[in-house]
């Protein structure tokens, strides 16, 4: 034990017993640097955020940290904003949706690598190559794919889908992806009528569909990042787990949910957190892909910190905003960490 | 076990990793923003001597031809003053959101600019509040510009009895442009002034031959923006107008509420891809015949007649909602820094913009009018001699959407964020309470 607690030797070079008082632990010394860095760079720049977000009147070349009156007064008008109820909906989900989406596509895509009998290689470069690109190439592609005259829409006419759909319904099957302006499954109206003070929701709570069409690009993009994550935990299951469930008569299918999924959980839980605050940063994707949408039907809290702070010039809004993705993340990520810590201190 | 730790912390390493890699939102500096001393010129006194030392002209004028009107301020900047050293530090996109970015970063880190560009109006006002700009008001008295131009363009310019920038060149927003031969085709005319009635008249004719009456390219919404702005100075008067901006008449009054019904019936005409498109997509396809209106500022003149090669009076022709000699301004200006190293160049580069033949040079690269009204406007287009003519007689009123009105900006971001949310729910009364609580907001803030 005593070989990993370096010490370095500082003043006295003859050995005696005082010596022992100057020894600065290494690790200490070694970690300084990028602790100093970190707490100026994060945390204090965090509370300077938080006093920006509390101030009546902040401005770049003004500092002025004097506090608004109530203070959660900037904090209020986010909460009442329609634009920002928009944005968390639309935050939880595009997460939702695009986790879940990632990961359970993500596996299928590893299992059916792992167990290709050639050009695994090759599939495994395909699936993940998307995960190359920058979210403003996916973003631009998958605006001009779901362009409602030019892009996929076209197909569904060439290949006659559209007109048989307008056989059924009377009206032809061209949807408007991205830019629709549909939220299907509003729970507004039912909520008014069960909890008394809804009404200070403005945002329609339901699932905008045109979300729907960005969460398809960002599954497209990070889907092989989940794969690879997944077939890398694949390949360490040993084969004797295998042979034993073979042994035990276990159909491929019960293999898989009863043994695979169980012991993959440490990567699933891993993937899924990363995905997850992607997710709740969204920002680039979104941006060159749909913009903030009919409605913000795909406005995102990242578009809105950028839009307050730059074009309405209210740094104590987009802060409040800020601060509150911020918790979001944390809500998130805190109670991965604390779990992580604590199952290597149990090993 | 231990294999397992080991796979376990390697994860985390590369979930680490790729953390690091997916929050790395590429940041973009500015061009060229070297902060070296300016030599030379301490002595602020020198009262007829050319400036010299660093000029740092700070825009977000990049595109063809915004270059070549930013490159005839500097030409004429340098023949005046040869010894000035021009930085273009430029930032591209975003309308100027990109270029706030940067700025606002050096402005806090008090790295402030030898001048750069702002909308006369709401975003002036903060950096006056700032005091990050010099006040020019004896520039402008010594050289008799406050009485060649306009009182209202005057006012945009002005806090506190105050004047604090120079403008370049004006822009006239919420044009009606029309594809003549679809008009044609479906019986329409369109005089010089068109009210709601014609409009919505024209509008359903060109349905009836099966025309799309309106191209729209909202992908950002400050384009659909442009058409309720125009409407709504057009049917209620610029009286009305300055009133709503000013919060002394109420949006939520049953006439602005019909005029945004209206602007949500006029939606309806719009092409089916109007969120997938931008304005110069919009405009392309009035000028493909795909379909027959557009409203958007007077840029698109230049689309029309440089980019999409069709003929002013042939192709396409212009009308104008409500009064035609009522003109939304949209003027982009030039503050000269407080605490920048060399004033003196910066106040040189005001004096510069602002004469005559340094106006013309600018309008004729930017398809815009100039805004000394004593300026012979020969030199230019015959649709910009006509829009000349209206800016020094008509009636001025600032833009809202693109940040004119000596307002707060977030006025701006409410109306816009206001014609967005009509966009998905058609709640007119919705749309005018929310821009009443901003303008109470912003006249407290």
């Amino acid at each position: 034990m005593a070989t990993n607690t370096l010490t370095l030797t500082l003043g006295a070079v003859r050995p005696s017993r005082r010596r022992r008082r100057y020894r600065i632990p290494a690790p200490a010394l070694l970690l300084a640097p990028s602790f100093l860095i970190v707490s100026v760079f994060v945390y204090v720049f965090i509370a300077y955020t938080i006093g920006v977000s509390l101030s009546k009147d902040w401005r770049p070349a003004k500092p002025n940290f004097a506090i608004t009156s109530p203070w959660y007064k900037n904090y209020h008008s986010l909460a009442a904003s329609p634009r920002f109820q928009a944005d968390v909906r639309n935050t939880v989900i595009l997460t939702v949706v695009f986790v879940v989406g990632s990961v359970v596509v993500g596996f299928l895509l590893a299992v059916l690598v792992h167990n290709a009998l050639y050009a695994k290689g090759f599939f495994r470069g395909v699936f993940l190559l998307p995960y190359a690109l920058s979210f403003i190439v996916t973003g631009v592609v998958w605006r001009w794919l779901f362009n409602p005259i030019t892009g996929v829409n076209l197909l569904l006419r060439s290949s006659g889908i559209s007109t048989a759909y307008q056989h059924l319904t009377g009206h032809p099957l061209q949807p408007g992806w991205a830019t629709s302006p549909t939220v299907v499954g509003d729970v507004s109206g039912l909520l008014n009528k069960v909890l008394p003070g809804s009404h200070f929701i403005q945002a329609q709570l339901g699932i905008p569909i045109a979300l729907l069409a960005v969460a398809l690009a960002a599954g497209w993009q990070l889907t092989g990042f989940a794969m690879a994550m997944f077939l890398a935990g694949l390949t360490a299951v040993p084969s004797e787990v295998r042979e034993a469930a073979m042994m035990d008569g276990a159909s491929g299918r019960r293999y898989y949910l009863s043994v695979v999924v169980p012991m993959l959980r440490p990567i699933t839980v891993t993937t899924a957190v990363i995905l997850t605050y992607v997710s709740l940063k969204m920002f680039d994707l979104v941006f060159a892909m749909a913009g903030s949408g009919i409605g913000f039907a795909t406005d995102t809290p990242g578009i809105y910190v950028y839009e307050t702070m730059f074009k309405a010039l209210r740094p104590d809004l987009a802060s409040a905003a800020s601060i509150v993705m911020l918790v979001l993340v944390c809500v998130i990520v805190v109670p991965y960490l604390a779990r992580h810590s604590r199952r290597q201190e149990s090993e | 076990m231990v294999r397992k730790k080991g796979s376990a912390a390697a994860l985390l390493a590369v979930g680490a990793m790729l953390l690091a890699a997916c929050s790395s939102n590429s940041a973009t500096g500015p061009a060229a923003s070297s902060t070296a001393a300016a030599p030379g010129s301490q002595a602020g006194s020198a009262t007829a001597a050319a400036a010299s030392g660093k000029l740092e002209v700070f825009s977000w004028w990049t595109s063809g031809s915004e270059n070549a009107a930013l490159q005839a301020l500097f030409k004429a900047t340098n023949a005046a003053n040869p010894n000035v050293d021009i930085v273009n530090a430029a930032v591209a996109g975003g309308a100027g959101t990109n270029a706030q970015q940067v700025l606002a970063t050096r402005l806090s880190a008090h790295d402030i600019p030898t001048t750069w560009q702002t909308h006369a109006g709401g975003a002036l006002g903060d950096y006056v509040k700032q005091g990050v700009v010099t006040d020019l008001s004896s520039l402008y008295a010594a050289n008799g510009w406050a009485k060649v131009m306009p009182k209202s363009l005057l006012d945009s310019l002005t806090y506190d009895g105050k004047i604090y920038a120079v403008p370049t060149g004006p822009e006239r927003n919420s044009v009606i442009w029309w594809n003549k031969a679809l008009l044609a085709q479906a019986g329409v005319t369109l005089g010089d002034s068109v009210s709601w009635t014609q409009f919505e008249a024209a509008a359903n004719a060109l349905k009836a031959k099966g025309i799309t009456p309106l191209c729209l390219g909202d992908q950002d919404v400050w384009t659909a923006a442009t058409l309720l702005e125009g409407m709504l100075v057009g049917e209620l008067g610029a009286d009305e107008w300055n009133g709503l901006l000013s919060g002394k008449a109420k949006w939520s009054d049953p006439k602005v509420i019909a005029v945004v019904n209206h602007f949500d019936e006029a939606l309806g005409w719009a092409n089916t891809d109007h969120k997938s498109l931008d304005w110069t997509g919009a405009v392309a396809d009035l000028a493909n015949g795909k379909c027959a209106i557009n409203v958007m500022g007077d840029w698109a003149y230049g689309e029309l007649v440089v980019k999409n090669k069709k003929v002013d009076g042939t192709d396409f022709g212009y009308s104008f909602l409500g009064d035609p000699s009522t003109f939304i301004t949209v003027t982009d200006v030039f503050v000269v820094g407080k605490g920048t190293k060399n004033p003196d160049a910066g106040l040189a580069w005001a004096k510069a913009i602002m004469q005559p033949d340094t106006e013309i040079a600018f309008s004729q690269a930017k398809g815009s009018v100039p805004p000394r009204t004593d300026t012979p406007v020969t030199a230019l287009g015959t649709y910009q001699q006509e829009a000349a003519k209206t800016f020094a007689s008509g009636t001025l009123v600032p833009s809202l959407i693109q940040g004119q009105a000596n307002i707060a900006a977030s006025i701006g971001q409410a109306f816009s964020d206001g014609v967005t949310l009509l966009e998905g729910n058609s709640d007119a009364a919705k749309f005018g309470a929310s821009m009443d609580a901003a303008v109470a907001a912003g006249a407290s803030g």
